[in-house]
């Protein structure tokens, strides 16, 4: 027993893991998904993203605390039956798999338009999934180091957008209250896209030490933590550029950091772009985590490498067949934001009313029985 | 998981294939400085400074300028038109100055500075400046103790802009208030002395929307114009005549540097049009006053009111000129939206820009006066 | 695998049974003559006419100790009397006698007896107490391991004096039975790592081991890492401390190096000189050694793809010098990078191998001489050289020899894929290293511990170096299982007026 304790991470470490699996792709272009949705007002639809989130996470929790040992694919069979158990993990693998693509590609189509527009595709598709596959051979516990470590490079970009603060004017961000509701509602779907990976607690809960509501509280504070951060991404890409002009930067918060020399470099944003590579291969290999232990469950295997190598070449193969061009990539894109919607928030929510009422009931019927 | 263990081995191995991107700073022909003018049948002449560079074993070798230009039908166009006559091809991506001729910037400036704003690689913190005559003659001059010229235009516009004589400007600076409506800007403006081989500052070059309206603000009332704009260099210094007669006298000059700025802006939006009032509270120190009758009270105050008399009435000139040319370079227009949206969507900006009414006020105040009376 | 699975078994050899002296003497000196395969050195000296032997081996033996020891009081004898010396030991097993033979005892055979006698005469020739030349300190203890080991464990116990320092012998090599010592304190070392190092020192199974880089390799965790994974050094005040933070020790006979585990990637970045100095200077010395460490594996990467893929990022001040110097270099710059490091690694491992004197010339003429004209030839840029030229630096700035080799081994790799890819090369180059830092574990011990896993309150003596004072934990690194290390040491100070 003492053995699987020391294998569980520290509450700490699963903050990091949560906002690394948060920030991700999606911190460069968030501010013009927004502002494409919601105009001056895309900060409003965000904060409200962030809201709802929050009540997710309570949701998934309600879920989670169920079943203290399980991760989401060994209690899908526990509340349904084998069956649809199995139906279900096998769809929410496919959507990883999904989500993985989607990361990258988006991260192929990023590099090829800012600093490496010859170099083939799947020479970097190849990179950063294998690189990623290394570190989740190593197990949650050495992924979730990785991730506490590499959380330093949010305060250097942090920093680096800092010095944009001299340019900006706030005049930009009014007025306020200009858009009307169901736009505000559309922002915030692209804001979800962009915090998506809270479907991890499901898989980090059993892992994690400590009470049920300390690990509530930690999970909540991870989701502050990114909100904020996004918040002050979008704050500083909406006063730095006028409201007509972001329109016609899809990657706001690298342009702002192209225009600024500091003394001993120029190109900022080659340099945050560095970075944000690191903040897409946290955030891929949770989800890569997530598909191939998904899928050793599925098979109750005792050889997770060969999973995982399977995913990794699945995923690689599917998103050579996407493509980043800028037609399949958007529509794959609109794909994997419906997807989600439904495999984030509404299976979740679903989980959760069920597990409250009916599951509750079921199994205490059963208890009796016996 | 042993079968991991050589994984980044085999990843490295990957990447002896090849490197796609590379681009060797040794190989490119560097152009500092650049310009566009505009040519017959609505066509673009582009004109770049090589440096080149002599390797040398004990630091920077010797430096040779080549100046080439071509004409095409845009910018890239040129491009394509300049490499076909030097050896390699040239690469702008440490361009320092970017220099407009004024007969192009009369027409839509984006249309040229688009590739810039394009591309992942160019330099967005480019000094921009428009030039009276054409680009070509001003990037030819050789000025003597600058063997670059664009150093000499660089540290000619940082001197202007620590003297609060521009505001900074560059190609991504001035992005947002080309394409926002309610807003636009200012560039300096430049003019070639053939005579002696150099290059004047004249002033800010107005423009309106984005192209430049053909008159500049002369640079005796550019700083003036920064202050309300709210906008301070390192020093702000301003000479002005405060008494004599019709012979002025070098007694009969004050000279002060401006310390301080207090600006407020207020909109009255009850009438059909908006009428704007712009209060500017100044404080400044006195650095050159031979008089010397600095000691009273009452001989300050008879200064300070004397400065904003003749300052109000310079800042109602400004706000003339800016209006007579359509130019809303203090960004009115934008402040109206962002404070009552409603009047602002009831309203044709450029087109009502020039009739509104603009009250300016200053108050201006001494705080100090040297360490002399 | 077959044919191997004979030599993972432990030799036959040792399960034989004692081979017992007979009780005529020139059977028994005949075994011994031909047990040593009639070598030279093996002395025989005929005494009382053919009836009585002393032999031993002259290249082992003192022969004034033979005197003292052995001659002095045999010719103060009679006959009968001979077997009854005082110092001398009775053995009759032959096994044993060569062993102890081998250590330079002289055996002493006398016909009629199955025992014989045998006296120490080993001889010591010993190095004296020197500080190690490539861990020298400014201030602080002066002395080093030695090559015996028995002065070693003397040299450590002197420091601590304390019953719970334990040490246990193991006898490694099949064939040459080398000593080793496993020194650990009790009641601080970690039992389950104890035990660790005893089992895994245990099952070496070779012919020889000839020094601790031999143990080394055969009990560390990760053998395909460049890393070094134990530490390593010839200081008995490093290895005092290292023991009080709960590490274990391994000495072994005829080598000054001592071996200690578990490791830390950081622990290779202190040095016993941190601690002689005041704490800001230490903190200091400590920042800029680990600043040295990105230098060491980035700078050049960094540089490459800089001239080769993104030279926007030279700031505009900067654009022209670095032009004219690569301007007509005739190499692509990973070229440059690679012969300029090779071209310094040379010049060190030629200068290692000469005398000091000539060791000298070797750093002159390479570094200025060949610096000098290899930038006039137009071969390498005058940049490049600076870069090359502070990568070595700071390789050279860590203070462990094992960890600075493997610094400039990573170059490598990094500078191949910061040709290739640029920016997004080097970041993958870090991220691949990271992993495998992270991934590894010296012992049971996280290798990048205190960073990942982060522990807060080790930091204190990895990156700075706080007043000893504060430092009132021992590091979580090797697990310890007493935790504090001091009560409040400076009480006075508490309240400073009452008291003197």
């Amino acid at each position: 027993m003492a053995r699987t304790e020391n294998k569980k991470i520290s509450r700490r470490q699963f903050f990091f893991i949560i906002i690394q699996t948060q920030i991700g792709v999606g911190v460069l272009s968030l501010p013009f998904d927004l502002h494409q949705a919601a105009k001056q007002d895309g900060w409003i639809s965000f904060v409200l993203a962030g809201l709802c989130i929050q009540l997710l996470i309570v949701a998934m929790w309600l879920t989670a605390r169920q079943f203290p040992d399980d991760d989401l694919i060994s209690f899908l069979p526990k509340l349904f039956g084998n069956a649809i158990g199995k139906l279900l993990s096998s769809a929410y693998y496919l959507y990883f798999v999904c989500v993985c693509v989607l990361i990258l590609v988006l991260f192929g189509r990023m590099l090829h338009l800012w600093i490496l527009p010859n170099t083939p595709f799947w020479v970097l598709a190849i990179l950063l999934a294998f690189t990623c596959l290394y570190l989740i051979s190593s197990g949650l516990l050495v992924m979730a180091r990785i991730y506490t470590f590499v959380s330093i490079l949010l305060v250097i970009i942090f920093l680096l957008l800092v010095s944009a603060l001299p340019d900006i004017q706030l005049v930009y961000l009014l007025p306020v209250g200009q858009t009307p509701i169901p736009q505000l509602v559309k922002g915030a779907q692209a804001a979800v896209l962009a915090m998506l990976g809270y479907i991890s607690f499901f898989y980090l809960y059993p892992h994690t030490k400590g009470t049920p509501a300390e690990r509530l509280k930690t999970m909540s504070y991870a989701n502050l933590f990114v909100i904020l951060f996004y918040l002050f991404v979008v704050f500083v890409s909406f006063t730095y550029f006028s409201t007509s002009e972001i329109t016609f930067v899809p990657q706001p918060v690298l342009y702002l950091l192209k225009a600024i020399e500091l003394h001993v470099i120029s190109r900022v944003d080659l340099f945050l772009l560095s970075m944000w590579i690191v903040s897409v291969a946290t955030s891929f290999s949770t989800y890569l985590f997530m598909a191939s232990k998904g899928l050793t469950d599925m098979f109750h295997s005792k050889k997770p490498s060969r999973f995982a190598v399977f995913s990794t070449t699945l995923i690689v193969v599917a998103s050579l067949i996407v493509g980043i061009d800028e037609q399949p990539i958007d529509s794959f894109t609109q794909f994997v934001t419906h997807v989600s919607m439904v495999f984030s928030n509404v299976i979740p929510l679903f989980l959760m009313l069920y597990t409250v009422s009916i599951y509750r009931f079921i199994r205490r019927k059963r208890h009796g029985k016996v | 998981m042993a079968r991991f263990k050589l994984l980044p081995l085999v990843l490295s191995l990957l990447l002896l294939t090849g490197c796609w991107d590379q681009r060797q700073f040794k190989n490119v022909k560097l152009v500092l400085a650049a310009g566009v003018d505009a040519a017959d049948e609505g066509k673009v002449e582009s004109t770049v400074v090589i440096t080149n560079v002599q390797s040398s074993s004990e630091g920077p070798g010797a430096e040779q300028t080549q100046i080439v230009s071509a004409a095409g039908h845009s910018p890239l166009d040129t491009r394509t038109h300049i490499d076909q006559k030097i050896s390699k091809r040239f690469d702008q991506s440490k361009l320092h100055v970017l220099l407009l001729g004024e007969e192009l910037a009369k027409k839509d400036i984006y249309a040229y500075l688009d590739m810039f704003y394009r591309d992942p690689k160019s330099n967005l913190h480019a000094q921009l400046a428009v030039v009276g005559g054409t680009v070509k003659d001003a990037l030819s001059l050789s000025v003597s103790g600058e063997p670059r010229i664009s150093e000499y235009i660089t540290g000619m516009l940082t001197g202007e802009r620590r003297s609060t004589h521009m505001p900074n400007t560059n190609i991504q600076l001035i992005c947002s208030e080309l394409l926002e409506p309610g807003q636009d800007f200012v560039l300096p403006y430049l003019t070639v002395n053939q005579e002696e081989s150099i290059l004047e500052y004249r002033g800010l070059a107005l423009f309106s929307g984005q192209s430049y309206s053909g008159s500049y603000l002369p640079s005796e009332k550019a700083v003036l114009f920064l202050l309300m704009k709210g906008i301070r260099g390192a020093d702000a210094q301003m000479t002005r005549k405060v008494g004599g007669d019709d012979h002025p006298d070098v007694n009969d000059f004050i000279t002060v540097d401006v310390k301080e700025i207090h600006r407020k802006l207020s909109f009255d939006t009850h009438g059909s049009l908006p009428k704007v009032e712009i209060k500017l509270k100044m404080e400044a120190d006195v650095l050159e006053y031979p008089p010397n009758h600095l000691q009273s009270a009452k001989k300050i105050k008879e200064l300070e009111k004397q400065i904003e008399k003749d300052l109000t009435k310079e800042a109602k000139e400004i706000l003339g000129q800016l209006q007579e040319v359509n130019s809303d370079a203090l960004g009115l227009g934008r402040r109206l939206q962002a404070y009552h949206p409603k009047a602002w969507k009831k309203l044709n900006w450029n087109e009502v820009y020039a009739d509104i009414e603009i009250n300016p006020s200053i108050t201006f105040e001494i705080q100090s006066h040297g360490i002399t009376n | 695998m077959k044919p191997f699975k004979s030599l993972r078994q432990k030799p036959k050899e040792q399960k034989q049974k004692t081979e017992r002296n007979t009780t005529s003497l020139q059977e028994n000196i005949t075994y011994f003559v031909e047990a040593f395969h009639r070598s030279d050195d093996l002395k025989l000296r005929i005494l009382e006419e053919g009836r009585a032997v002393l032999f031993y081996l002259e290249s082992l033996a003192d022969q004034a100790k033979i005197q003292n020891e052995f001659f002095k009081p045999y010719m103060k004898m009679d006959d009968q009397e001979v077997m009854k010396f005082s110092s001398g030991k009775k053995v009759h097993d032959r096994k044993e006698i060569i062993k102890l033979l081998l250590k330079g005892h002289s055996a002493f055979a006398i016909d009629g007896s199955a025992d014989m006698l045998l006296f120490n005469t080993t001889s010591a020739f010993n190095r004296s107490v020197e500080e190690p030349d490539n861990e020298k300190v400014v201030r602080g203890s002066h002395e080093g391991f030695i090559d015996n080991l028995m002065i070693n464990i003397n040299l450590i116990r002197k420091r601590i004096e304390n019953e719970n320092l334990v040490v246990t012998f193991e006898k490694l090599g099949k064939l040459t039975n080398t000593k080793v010592a496993l020194v650990y304190l009790d009641g601080v070392a970690n039992p389950q790592l104890v035990d660790k190092v005893k089992t895994r020192l245990k099952d070496i199974s070779v012919d020889f081991i000839i020094s601790p880089g031999f143990i080394e390799e055969f009990i560390e965790d990760h053998a395909y890492s460049p890393f070094p994974q134990m530490i390593n050094t010839e200081r008995p005040d490093k290895t005092v401390a290292n023991l009080m933070e709960g590490r274990v020790a391994v000495l072994s006979e005829g080598s000054s190096t001592c071996l200690m585990a578990p490791a830390t990637f950081f622990a290779f970045y202190q040095s016993p000189d941190d601690y002689n100095s005041r704490w800001f200077t230490g903190t200091f010395i400590r920042l800029i050694r680990l600043f040295s460490f990105i230098i060491a594996i980035g700078l050049p990467a960094f540089y490459i793809s800089i001239v080769g893929f993104h030279f926007e990022v030279i700031p505009k001040d900067l654009v022209i010098p670095v032009k004219s110097s690569i301007n007509e270099i005739a190499y692509p710059p990973i070229i440059e990078a690679l012969v300029m490091v090779i071209i310094i690694e040379l010049i060190r491992e030629a200068g290692i191998r000469l005398p000091t004197p000539v060791g000298q010339t070797i750093g002159i003429v390479g570094g200025l001489v060949i610096g000098d004209a290899i930038v006039r030839a137009g071969l390498v840029s005058n940049f490049m050289i600076i870069v090359v030229a502070l990568t070595a630096i700071a390789s050279f700035v860590v203070p462990s020899n094992e960890m600075s080799t493997t610094l400039r081994l990573l170059t490598f790799p990094l500078i191949i894929l910061s040709a290739t890819l640029g920016f997004v090369g080097i970041v993958f180059g870090m991220l691949l290293l990271l992993i495998h830092l992270s991934r590894m574990e010296s012992f049971g011990t996280p290798y990048f511990a205190p960073l990942a896993p982060l522990h807060v309150k080790d930091l204190k003596d990895t990156f700075i170096r706080l007043p000893l004072f504060k430092m009132n934990t021992r590091p979580k690194n090797a697990k310890p299982i007493k935790g504090k290390t001091q009560a409040t040491s400076r009480e006075w100070r508490r309240d400073g007026k009452n008291r003197k």
